[in-house]
């Protein structure tokens, strides 16, 4: 059961590459990554049930606190010319 | 073909195809993109492996931090690669390709992928797994010992520990309550062996041996036991190469003020009109601080550590600074205070080491920090040790946000 | 099957549908905010029924050994499935606000895809 789930967004995530390889705007391309942040998170927590280590979990929550920020860094960086 | 096997194959397919594209693409932000989702592929490699450490790190730096030094780096250089013409120059493919294969014909050499009999599952592991500090069945937070565990006979202790146990076996009273307790515990010091079986039943709270030659002490995360006592030199140099890059960074990059003259007063952006992202943000930096704390002090227990810890925390300020502007950041954390704490961290990591010389052991002897518990010496050097690495590592990458930003505004 | 494996496999299917159904649209709608509409949204609703659903059951099978899940693990994920609320829609927030400022413009029947 969780490795078919695994298998199928494992496929989601070839999609998004695709999409991210090909772009074209570069937000296309942040649009991708945001994305599959949101599928990692929930493939580590796939994978450890597969394997039965539920501990995986504490990684999906590095992920999920910190892999917006990124896009908050573009977007003052696009708004404002500057990072500080 | 085992499922691990599968997914492995699918995600480095992935990842292999990731890295063409970013040697490919001309746009260097989409180049910082497609790094970003090349470290998010190989966390998930790692998970599937089940290294959880390096996991961690790669989810703490890829998922955040160097995304945004990357594109702190592209704010000084232009938002396309130059186009060149590039010739194929053949030698250097002879070269690369040469080496590739010799690389591939070395592979042939390595153990099956997940052989149980490789010789890392095998070295010395036997002995490791032997070693009794750490685990306590019963006492709250230990582990309990391993099914099947037996105590190896005829154990050594070095001359050093023999010198602590006498110590400790002075504590009169703790000896006969123990002694009361009928659990054969008089061959502490020479057979130490015949005493530990006992002991998991008995389950008391009394410190432990550390048998001979084994990884100087074991706390449950055997990663951490590795890198923190196993080769801590290591990693206490590493954390040393840490504090060099933030201060090669302060000496290059940063403005300095020459005795008399006044700076231009800096100018900055702020993102407080922004009421979604303000909130959240003041809304998440409590849970991120608490996160990365947690990481750091549970770093021998649980997956993570100093490194991971230290860049999440990081990545807290950081958020703050992109949100409220950097001088607001400079008002809640001062430079000053960031290039003191800096040098704090590794002081503290070294200091740690010097201390145990003093008490007559080697550096980094753990057990030599309270020679009343020299087993107990393990998690508390090593939780010292990691919260050195932790501030080092988070105020060096303040530093590198600040001098990359504060660059770009002259 | 107890019931709550049952429920979790159906939720498990709906999300990982969902889900499947929110990379098909990145790959194949014709501009940057279709793109973003159908990412941004499955996504929420999609981690959502997912992690829902692994909370839901109490130990894992992995060859025939059971493996029970602490009830932190339990807590944790409905944790991350909250957190994921809020962070996701943050950064598509971000990233639309950030491709309206740079002035890319939608896409309007008749043009060419982007």
């Amino acid at each position: 059961m969780f490795l078919a789930a695994t298998f199928a967004l494992l496929v989601g995530l070839l999609m998004i590459l695709v999409r991210a390889v090909k772009g074209p705007t570069v937000y296309d391309r942040i649009l991708a990554v945001n994305a599959m942040g949101t599928k990692t998170v929930i493939l580590v927590t796939l994978l450890g049930y597969v394997s039965g280590r539920t501990e995986f979990l504490d990684m999906a929550i590095v992920y999920t606190l910190i892999s917006f920020i990124t896009t908050i860094a573009i977007l003052k960086f696009i708004q404002k010319g500057r990072l500080d | 073909m085992s499922e691990v096997l599968m997914i492995d194959s699918v995600l480095l397919l992935l990842v292999a195809a990731t890295a063409i594209a970013v040697v490919e693409v001309r746009s260097l932000y989409a180049a910082a993109m497609l790094s970003g989702i090349y470290s998010l592929l190989m966390a998930l490699v790692w998970v599937n492996m089940h290294s959880m450490d390096v996991a961690f790190t790669e989810a703490a730096v890829g998922g955040g931090i160097s995304t945004i030094l990357l594109i702190g780096t592209l704010v000084h250089t232009e938002r396309e690669e130059k186009k060149r013409k590039t010739r194929v120059n053949w030698g250097a493919l002879l070269v690369t390709a040469m080496t590739g294969a010799a690389l591939i014909y070395g592979t042939l050499d390595m153990p099956r992928f997940g052989d149980p009999n490789a010789p890392i599952h095998n070295l010395r592991v036997p002995e490791m797994v032997n070693q009794t500090v750490g685990m306590t069945a019963g006492a709250k937070g230990k582990q309990p010992p391993p099914v099947g565990w037996t105590p190896r006979q005829n154990l050594e202790l070095p001359l050093g520990h023999k010198q602590a146990y006498a110590m400790q076996r002075a504590h009169a009273t703790n000896e006969a309550r123990l002694k009361e307790a009928g659990e054969g515990h008089g061959g502490h010091g020479g057979q130490k062996a015949d005493g530990h079986g006992a002991e998991h039943e008995a389950g008391h709270d009394d410190a432990h041996a550390h048998p001979a030659g084994d990884f100087n002490g074991h706390v449950p995360n055997t990663v951490t036991s590795l890198l923190a006592a196993y080769r801590g030199y290591d990693t206490m140099f590493e954390t040393a190469v840490i504090f060099t890059a933030g201060a090669s960074l302060i000496l290059l990059l940063r403005r300095r003020r020459r005795p008399g003259e006044n700076l231009p007063k800096q100018q900055s952006a702020n993102l407080t009109d922004q009421v979604i992202l303000r909130v959240m943000c003041k809304l998440f930096i409590p849970f991120i601080l608490i996160f990365g704390l947690y990481v750091i002090s549970h770093g021998e227990i649980g997956p993570g550590g100093g490194f991971q810890g230290g860049v999440i925390l990081a990545t807290a300020f950081i958020l703050y600074g992109l949100i409220f502007g950097r001088p607001e950041l400079h008002r809640v954390l001062p430079e000053r205070l960031t290039d003191i704490l800096a040098v704090l961290g590794v002081l503290l990591y070294s200091g740690v080491g010097v201390f145990t010389m003093l008490r007559g052991g080697k550096f980094l002897d753990y057990a030599f920090l309270n020679p009343a518990s020299p087993g107990d010496g393990e998690p508390l050097g090593m939780t010292l040790v990691e919260w050195g690495v932790g501030i080092t590592v988070c105020t060096v990458m303040i530093t590198i946000f600040n001098q990359l930003a504060e660059e770009e505004s002259k | 099957m107890a019931w709550n494996e049952i429920v979790c496999a159906v939720l498990l299917v709906v999300g990982v549908l969902i889900s499947l159904t929110g990379s098909l649209g990145l790959l194949r709608f014709p501009d940057f905010y279709s793109r973003l509409h159908t990412a941004g949204k499955t996504d929420s609703l999609a981690q959502l029924c997912i992690f829902v659903g692994l909370a839901l059951i109490d130990q894992v099978t992995v060859d025939g050994v059971a493996y029970p899940v602490d009830p932190l693990i339990r807590i944790k994920l409905i944790m991350v499935a909250l957190l994921l609320f809020f962070t996701a829609p943050t950064a598509t927030h971000a990233i639309t606000k950030a491709a309206m400022l740079d002035g890319v413009m939608p896409w309007k029947k008749g043009e060419p895809p982007k």
